[in-house]
């Protein structure tokens, strides 16, 4: 109930945030609109609505790190949490608390993200079927999970100055890396390289998903593996350095430290 | 009854000191203003009370519960209003009054029952649906506060409640503080010495980690033979910071 009410609070302090929309909603939106738009062409077959919007979706996920990153990082460089630890709530009620509110936004822009998909598949004769819909909105679950950790992991390790700057690095990376909307050779080192990183294994799940093509199938265990693994760990990580740097003794005084140097008190 | 009793209660960093040994005891129901200079291991002491930094030896009993063996019910009796304005400022007055509220486990109807009543008591309703980061610095400390009684703590630290605020602002939260005397257990740490000696029912001055002397602020005048409260104040944290 605690980490509920938490979560709660974090929902309204990021919506509350005029550019949490731009960026996590109309953002994302808009691009899946242009790209298809002005880039599509059967030789640049990339750019189709199936293929690319698996792509976008996972790219928006990157702005919801951000966002938690700032969340958590202004949360700790303030003595707000310091207030919170020194009630009933426990460190998995914080952990939950970020969590919720990063699922919650990660699941409205997959799906918002669909929509428009359908949408512009119903405006220019693309049939996208509804369970390869339903099926890779629920095939971005570790992926969503992954970039929360990446913004708890962010914002509990840098103050609320660094942490957009590092942020800005995986949102680079999850554009270009991931083959959101380029065409990524199989067999080439390019490929080795965005497979070993989570971001092109987790658009191809998505791609494969809203396929529903049998022989594409047979694939999509590693590519799964692969953004699960690294979901499971930056999401650990995140716990960890939550605990290490916002909630044990050390950190506390180093967080007062920080601001006594700005208020100048003891 | 007494509230809080620490015993032989210590904290170092490394090699430095912070708190050294401190035995200390406040009655129920007591406003006991914690002073000291810069570095003379104050907020120390409170963040320990408060259960958020450990302890390195001895311990510390709040109404009868150890801040070492019973953490959670510690922190069920407490809250504290932090040296910095802790608020979350896209929440409105009203919502980061029920958030408290919430974290302390109440339910809808309690919590609605306590908003009305801190926001009435504290003078917030004309203001409760503003956004907390649009409020004045006087405005959010009081909000501060208020959210630090929406629990109705049994002991209330109060670090630094007055600092940066303007003189009227200051008295109108000295007029609130006095308010709470009696009712619950308070812990106020603060550098105005005119503050300490207006609302504390008695003070210990702290030097170097250790507690130096305890008494009302005119014990403490007569004590060190000055003419006044800052003056005597300064006698017993000058003498330790001589030797520091």
């Amino acid at each position: 109930m605690k980490a509920i009410i938490f979560a709660t609070r974090n929902v309204k302090e990021i919506l509350r945030d005029p550019m949490s929309y731009i960026f996590c909603l109309v953002f994302p939106i808009v691009m899946l609109v242009v790209f298809y738009a002005v880039f599509y062409s059967p030789e640049a077959y990339w750019f189709a609505i199936d293929i690319l919007t698996p792509g976008i979706a996972i790219f928006s996920f990157s702005f919801t790190m951000l966002f938690m990153a700032l969340l958590v990082s202004k949360d700790k460089t303030t003595a707000f949490l310091s207030r919170l630890y020194t009630s009933p709530m426990t460190t998995m009620d914080f952990v939950i608390g970020y969590t919720i509110p990063g699922l919650i936004i990660t699941i409205g822009q997959v799906v918002a993200c669909y929509i428009t998909a359908a949408i512009i598949g119903l405006a220019t004769g693309i049939q996208l079927s509804y369970i390869g819909i339903t099926l890779a909105i629920i095939s971005t679950i570790p992926a969503m999970f992954m970039f929360i950790g990446f913004g708890i992991l962010f914002g509990s390790l840098f103050s609320d100055q660094a942490a957009p700057g590092i942020s800005s690095i995986v949102i680079t990376m999850s554009g270009f890396l991931s083959g959101a909307w380029m065409l990524v050779n199989p067999g080439t080192a390019l490929s080795a390289i965005f497979s070993a990183l989570p971001f092109y294994p987790a658009v191809s799940v998505g791609r494969i998903v809203l396929s529903l093509n049998e022989t594409a199938f047979a694939n999509i265990g590693g590519y799964l593996a692969i953004v699960c693994a690294y979901a499971v760990a930056v999401f650990s990580l995140s716990v960890v350095a939550f605990r290490k740097k916002t909630v044990s003794d050390s950190a506390i005084v180093s967080m007062h430290k920080r601001r006594v140097q700005k208020n100048g008190d003891a | 009854m007494i509230a809080i009793q620490t015993k032989k209660l210590a904290k170092k960093y490394g090699t430095k000191t912070a708190v050294d040994s401190l035995d200390l005891s406040v009655n129920e129901g007591e406003l006991f203003g914690l002073l000291g200079v810069n570095g003379a291991g104050k907020t120390t002491t409170i963040r320990m009370l408060s259960c958020l930094s450990t302890p390195t030896s001895g311990d510390a009993t709040l109404m009868g519960h150890s801040i070492l063996t019973d953490t959670q019910k510690v922190k069920e009796i407490i809250n504290v209003s932090p040296q910095e304005t802790a608020i979350a400022p896209n929440l409105s007055v009203r919502e980061n009054l029920e958030m408290i509220a919430g974290v302390y486990g109440m339910n809808k109807a309690t919590t609605a029952e306590k908003t009305n009543k801190v926001i009435f008591k504290l003078g917030l309703s004309k203001i409760q649906k503003d956004r907390a980061k649009t409020l004045s610095g006087g405005w959010q400390r009081r909000l501060s506060i208020a959210m630090a009684l929406i629990s109705e703590p049994q002991i209330l630290f109060l670090d630094e409640p007055t600092l940066g605020l303007d003189v009227l602002a200051r008295r109108d939260l000295w007029a609130l503080i006095s308010d709470l005397k009696g009712k619950v257990t308070i812990v106020l740490t603060t550098h105005y010495m005119e503050e300490a000696e207006a609302l504390s029912d008695r003070v210990g001055v702290m030097a170097n980690g250790k507690l130096k002397v305890v008494g009302t602020p005119s014990e403490l005048i007569a004590l060190s033979g000055k003419g006044n409260f800052e003056e005597a104040f300064i006698k017993f944290a000058a003498v330790e910071e001589a030797v520091r």
